[in-house]
């Protein structure tokens, strides 16, 4: 019980400061020192937003967005685990591919727009390789090191049973760097984030971008300003759905906190 | 009949002198042999290749009479530390290397036998070091090996807790869960108390292995007489001397 209440202070004292900025916020805008067509107050904001849901097209761009995004976020995760996966497990593979990556690494991902563009088009395959290529980088860096740094001592128990290289990865490196895997896929999905607004500037009918670069045309601050608190909303939550499945799975992770089946005696 | 044979084992690391130099040895059926030596002498190096996890070598080892290199199904290893995987369950460790439908009805049973029964839905991290001991010994004895090897199993435990555990070896040993063991130790009283034969890694260049039988029957009482005088022979053997002075 007082451990609640404690995380129940923490939290408010943790909401102190944004309430404040946003009061502040709000009287600049009334008494008219930030100018309406420039800042509007929080007030008109949210109205703006609760605007757009009552006709409905704020879930459409919310969808739009989130599915680009996820899709993305599960392409580039996909290829990056099963990638990392090979190169991680076999040295020669690694020494083939990873001076490559590393390479292709240090490119900045925006700097693939015009290729994607060019090559896919402006329709939604050119977002969808964008975001996965944002996405697959921390997740294979995160991946890859992880199995790499697998103790040997427990490849050997595998060893000890006549282990196929199959098993070993099945039983035992990938088990074993689970922990490494969820610190690539929130580092992932929060470029994932990232890169679906730079994908939907660049040309999009649809989703949050669009709705700011929509508000830049028609001069409408509201908007822009309510599409990011919409991408700060979204961040959040999907953040907090990994956290979530990360308890779930590394319940058996010693120094994790947020296990709740620990056995105690 | 021999259970393990080794001629001729030569085993260097990189380019340095020969960690083991011509080693020739023999482990008999029933028999629980101890290898003592002070650090850095070979003996887990020994065991390792014994066990199959190391194949970089000179000369020959032989199981039940056959040449054999590698790991061997026969053969089960506990390490010097439990090894446990850390995002299984207790029962799910000692199944680690079973196939097939009843195997985690197999583990369960053998965690009956090191008394850790109630314990199969725990995960490692709740357990003692003691425990986690015993679920890697029950993990290796599920497939029912032969031949156990014991990499100084019960040195990083407290007193209690590894007379206990010497207990359980010597109990496995007499109901035939296991048949030969083969156990590095640096404890000598634990060396006397369970093993049948010595093989003493020395300092002495002419004779770097040495042997002691010991011949006392078993249950043998930890403060026998013999035990002691056998003791001080092993001392001397090892030279444990220090060779500095101040």
């Amino acid at each position: 019980m007082k451990g609640k209440i404690k995380i129940n202070a923490t939290k408010i004292r943790g909401m102190i400061l944004p309430i404040i900025l946003i009061i502040i916020w709000q009287v600049f805008s009334s008494v008219g020192i930030f100018e309406k067509h420039l800042l509007p107050g929080p007030i008109v904001v949210m109205g703006a937003l609760i605007e757009l849901l009552k006709t409905g097209e704020l879930i459409t761009h919310v969808l739009a967005t989130t599915y680009r995004v996820l899709s993305g976020f599960l392409i580039g995760a996909s290829i990056a685990i099963i990638f990392g996966t090979l190169t991680g497990y076999y040295t020669k593979a690694f020494e083939l591919c990873d001076p490559l990556i590393q390479a292709l690494r240090t490119i900045p991902s925006l700097a693939w727009v015009p290729l994607f563009i060019l090559w896919l088009g402006i329709g939604e395959s050119s977002k969808l390789s964008l975001i996965a290529v944002g996405v697959f980088f921390p997740v294979y860096l995160n991946w890859v090191m992880g199995i790499r740094g697998v103790d040997p001592k427990y490849i050997e128990v595998g060893a000890m049973y006549h282990f196929t290289p199959m098993e070993t990865i099945r039983k035992i490196l990938i088990p074993a760097t689970l922990p490494f895997l969820f610190t690539g896929l929130r580092t992932g999905l929060g470029l994932g984030w990232m890169f679906v607004v730079a994908a939907e500037l660049m040309g999009a009918s649809s989703g949050l971008g669009y709705l700011m670069v929509l508000g830049q045309n028609s001069s409408a601050p509201e908007l822009i300003l309510g599409s990011i608190i919409m991408f700060a909303v979204l961040g959040n939550i999907t953040d907090t759905v990994l956290i979530y499945i990360e308890g779930k799975v590394l319940h058996w992770k010693e120094s994790f906190k947020g296990g709740e089946n620990n056995v105690s005696h | 009949m021999s259970v393990i044979k080794v001629e001729n084992l030569t085993k260097t690391f990189g380019k340095g002198a020969a960690i083991l130099n011509n080693l020739n040895i023999e482990f008999k059926e029933r028999e629980i042999v101890g290898i003592l030596g002070t650090s850095g002498c070979g003996k887990s190096t020994l065991l390792r290749i014994l066990a199959g996890l190391d194949t970089h070598y000179d000369g020959e080892v032989y199981v039940h009479e056959e040449l054999h290199k590698g790991v061997h199904e026969k053969i089960g290893f506990i390490f010097q530390e439990p090894r446990l995987m850390p995002w299984l369950t207790v029962e799910e460790n000692v199944a680690f290397g079973l196939r097939g439908k009843d195997r985690l009805e197999r583990a369960n049973k053998m965690l009956g036998i090191v008394s850790l029964e109630g314990y199969s839905k725990y995960y490692p991290k709740a357990l003692s070091g003691g425990m986690a001991q015993r679920v890697a010994i029950a993990r290796a004895l599920v497939n029912s090996p032969e031949i156990l090897l014991l990499d100084e199993p019960f040195s990083a435990l407290d007193a209690f807790t590894k007379m206990n555990l010497q207990e359980l070896i010597l109990g496995l040993w007499r109901t035939e869960k296991s048949s030969t063991i083969g156990i590095i130790t640096h404890d000598i009283d634990e060396a006397l108390y369970l093993c049948d034969r010595l093989i003493v890694f020395t300092k002495d260049e002419n004779q770097p292995i040495a042997e002691i039988r010991v011949e006392i029957n078993r249950p043998r009482e930890r403060g026998d007489l013999n035990l002691a005088k056998l003791k001080s022979k092993v001392i001397g053997l090892l030279r444990l001397e220090p060779d500095w002075q101040i």
